[in-house]
């Protein structure tokens, strides 16, 4: 089973309230909008095929993105992550569960390039992974990593208030930053935790490498603290990515480091053989104090993690990955098949002029 | 953790020779101002654009350009993503015209 799965219950209520906040807000831009700023729908479908230690779980899903921009300064953004999560039982049969997950819905405003204020329930800021690595289409391996749950608790999203922009932006270097506060919520669909906390990064364009920290100040119970550092490079002459993170929790610490190498200098991107994009991803978890229900792993644990990438014209991409999990009290192998398709189109009927 | 430490050790050192030597930026257009840019001839085959090249910088670390991209909903997509990967303005105006030639 999934490590990042959302909690199982669906409050209609809440989502008749961000159902009409966003028809209100299309309803509000229709008439000012510009030619290119008609309100978008994008993401993905997708359906996953996980195995762990011989259980096997089928994920049809579907990831919703929402973009309406209202005026020139301001920004409703939505993301949803809805799955049905299939495990066969004991005795041959399957048994489905729905799993409707919203993962942001905010509101941005747009002061400068310096800075953006955001508000309502938003992708906590904590390292890099869960901002930019979390949509299944864009991610490289089908599983989040382990240490992911450090600084994100408690479900990956804030709800509360947000600045983040490029503070420097010169040729040769960036600095950009994102800090939060998020009030406790236990409201479904809209859980967070009362946190606080920030993440800054400099960016050197020439190397396309960046290197960044990140912090959190857990302001419930015991008020503990996280942190973490990341590094990103995508070197200009070879298709390479290599990303990694280190992050240190009161549950413990770990890091992941993935370097994937796309083969489209053999043949061209557009080859049968350019289109693979293979990857290895290690990845370590060490634990200090117990918690059940962090869903970090209970025991130390290492894994490396091989994966294969295939992308099909037409946004299609098949993702492929065999794990091996060593920890305590049993090892375990991981499989996982991914076929993602990415969509994107405009969320108003075609022929109107906007 | 001791694996870890000596794999992140040894992750490092490579990373720094791998910088040094696979990091430079390719040959480009000479980087020009905007209005310099539209009055000077379109780049050639081998040359990335300004707006190619600011893409790869930015939107290109996480994600490939769409295969298609309606210019009627070019400036939501660019708006979207000033906010996620925190795009100046000469960035997004740059990538819009690339994305929408």
């Amino acid at each position: 089973m999934s490590r990042s799965l959302p909690p199982p219950r669906l409050r209609i209520g809440i989502w008749d309230l961000a159902r009409a906040m966003l028809l209100l807000a299309i309803a509000w831009t229709g008439p000012q909008a510009l030619a290119q700023d008609t309100p978008v729908i994008s993401g993905a479908v997708g359906f996953i095929d996980h195995t762990n230690g011989g259980t096997t779980s089928l994920q049809p899903v579907i990831a919703p993105v929402l973009v309406v921009p209202i005026g020139s300064r301001f920004l409703v953004e939505s993301r949803a992550d809805l799955r049905e999560v299939i495990v066969q039982d004991g005795v041959g049969s399957y048994e489905g569960q729905f799993y409707p997950t919203l993962q942001y819905l905010q509101l941005d405003y747009l002061v400068s390039s310096k800075l953006t204020i955001t508000a309502g329930r938003f992708l906590t800021p904590f390292q890099t992974y869960n901002e930019r690595l979390t949509p299944i289409w864009i991610r490289n391996f089908p599983d989040t990593p382990l240490i992911f749950p450090i600084g994100t608790r408690t479900a990956g999203s804030s709800d509360g208030g947000m600045v983040r922009g490029d503070l420097v932006s010169k040729p040769g270097w960036q600095l950009n930053y994102a800090a939060f506060f998020s009030a406790n919520s236990s409201v479904e669909q809209f859980q967070a935790g009362r946190a606080t906390g920030f993440r800054t990064g400099v960016f050197l364009p020439s190397k396309r490498l960046e290197v960044g920290v990140s912090y959190e100040r857990f302001l419930q119970g015991q008020n503990s603290n996280s942190a973490g550092t990341y590094l990103w490079w995508e070197p200009w002459r070879l298709p390479l990515q290599v990303r990694s993170e280190y992050a240190h929790g009161p549950e413990g610490q770990g890091y992941w480091i993935e370097a994937l190498y796309r083969l489209s200098q053999v043949g061209g991107p557009d080859s049968w053989i350019g289109r693979l994009q293979p990857g290895f991803r290690m990845q370590q978890f060490s634990r200090t104090s117990g918690s059940p229900s962090d869903f970090l792993p209970a025991h130390d644990t290492y894994q490396p993690d091989f994966g294969l990438n295939y992308f099909f014209p037409y946004e299609i991409r098949l993702s492929a990955s065999y794990s091996r999990r060593f920890t305590t009290p049993v090892d375990a192998n991981i499989w996982n098949v991914a076929l993602t398709y990415q969509f994107l189109f405009p969320a108003l009927p075609g022929g109107r002029q906007w | 953790m001791v694996i870890g430490t000596r794999l992140c050790m040894t992750s490092a050192a490579l990373l720094i020779g791998a910088v040094l030597v696979l990091g430079q930026e390719p040959q480009t257009q000479p980087k020009q101002t905007a209005q310099r840019a539209r009055t000077t001839a379109p780049p050639t085959k081998n040359q990335p654009s300004e707006g190619e090249r600011k893409f790869q910088i930015n939107c290109g670390r996480c994600h490939k350009p769409p295969e298609q991209l309606s210019p009627r909903i070019a400036g939501s997509v660019i708006r979207h993503m000033h906010v996620r990967a925190m795009l100046s303005q000469e960035d997004a105006r740059e990538i819009l015209e690339y994305l929408t030639p």
